[in-house]
């Protein structure tokens, strides 16, 4: 039996801890909000067009991108996308870290990452006046996290990645 | 026959309830041999989807008109599946992740026995695609004019849900999206652990490759639309 067989054989079994699913549930949060500011930041070159040219009866914006010249339309977009894409990278990035401090179970990264994000969500829940919606779980979920935090403190240092070693 | 899909119905259940056991037996299973990672985990959820499907279908006389229409559903519904798990490899792969099909496999089958609750889930959506289309086949648009028309007078097919039925539809879409957001955790620690991946590019990869399998699977959608518009009892 060859080594790297044997190796496959010793294969450890997948496990999954309550604190590592529920680290790895937040990270997927915020890296699907990444995905949507970036989704939103392409949307004028890819979606845009087809949207403004399927819905040239009811939005006058939508008449004007169609009377446009292709080339002048895609210049737009682009300027559009860029200036999105811009908007959000400050968002993108700070978002990609606080990912990471939940995918190492960094547990100071962790806390500055969601108390920062629990103050956002309170301001612009307040502001908007969406307190009562109860179908926007942006405001639950740091509330959740900061008593797993609390519950376990000690606990989540056993989760932390090892740094890895160089050959 | 009843009692052979008995088994099997109450082996998915068990599989539901017990995910992380599943994904060991699943990972075990597409180590010796991946044709048995699809007759053990993967058949009965695609097949049980596709009846859910079908039923639905069925409910609109779509299946009265032709039989090929059902087996068009039938491998669009399931193409839906491959395609998810091709696009999570290809993800992984464009990430430079040392990533075997099979492991990905095994890791993707979470996914695959939650399909069928999230068909189920989708059931109201599905029917109110189907009025949406009755009400455009008796205005006599055609498949060709459908769409635009759609987006024209979107307003005009909009149903004013009452108290109950608004709460069980916010409730319902909270349970499609945990389940949603579980079986994506899932994918991402078990390819982690298995193939030894770095946890931040594999979580990274799971989530691109979600958005990005939306596009072909929206194609596959459309297509069984399509059918069922042309054939809509």
């Amino acid at each position: 039996m060859s080594d790297s067989q044997s190796a496959e054989k010793t294969l450890p079994p997948v496990v999954i801890g309550r604190e590592r699913f529920a680290l790895g549930a937040l990270a997927i949060m915020v890296l699907n909000f990444i995905m949507v500011m970036v989704v939103v930041a392409l949307c004028p070159l890819f979606i845009g067009p087809i949207i403004g040219f399927s819905d040239l009866g009811t939005v006058n914006a939508s008449l004007a991108i169609a009377h446009m010249k292709p080339l002048t339309l895609l210049k737009a977009c682009r300027d559009l996308s860029l200036f999105l894409f811009l908007l959000f990278s400050s968002p993108i990035a700070w978002c990609w870290w606080g990912a990471r401090q939940y995918l190492t179970a960094n547990t100071k990264g962790m806390l500055i990452f969601t108390a920062c994000w629990a103050i956002f969500s309170y301001v612009f829940e307040f502001k908007h006046d969406l307190l009562l919606d109860g179908t926007d779980a942006n405001l639950l979920f740091p509330i959740i996290l900061i008593l797993l935090l609390a519950w376990r403190w000690r606990q989540l240092s056993d989760l932390r990645v090892a740094p890895r070693s160089h050959p | 026959m009843t009692t052979t899909s008995g088994i099997f119905g109450l082996n998915w259940l068990f599989q539901i309830v017990r995910p992380i056991e599943t994904l060991n037996f699943a990972i075990e299973a597409g180590r010796r041999d991946v044709k048995e990672l699809f007759s053990e985990y993967w058949a009965f959820p695609i097949l049980l989807s596709v009846a859910i499907n079908t039923l639905v279908y069925h409910k609109y006389g779509i299946d009265s008109y032709l039989n090929s229409t059902n087996l068009l559903v039938i491998v669009l519904s399931s193409l839906n599946v491959f395609v998810g798990a091709m696009c999570l490899y290809a993800a992984l792969a464009l990430s430079r992740a040392r990533v075997e099909l099979a492991q990905v496999l095994s890791a993707y089958t979470i996914s695959v026995i939650y399909a069928p609750l999230l068909t189920f889930i989708s059931i109201p959506t599905q029917l109110n695609i189907f009025r949406v289309m009755t009400v455009l086949q008796s205005k006599h648009i055609d498949t060709l004019h459908a769409l635009p028309y759609f987006f024209t007078h979107p307003t005009e097919f909009t149903v004013e849900a009452t108290f109950p039925a608004q709460v069980i539809g916010i409730f319902v879409s909270i349970i499609g999206s945990a389940v949603g957001l579980a079986s994506t955790v899932l994918i991402a620690e078990s390819l982690t652990q298995i193939a030894r991946l770095e946890r931040t590019s594999t979580y990274l990869a799971v989530c691109v490759s979600s958005w990005v399998s939306i596009l072909p699977s929206v194609a596959c959608v459309w297509m069984q639309l399509a059918i069922a518009y042309t054939y809509l009892g």
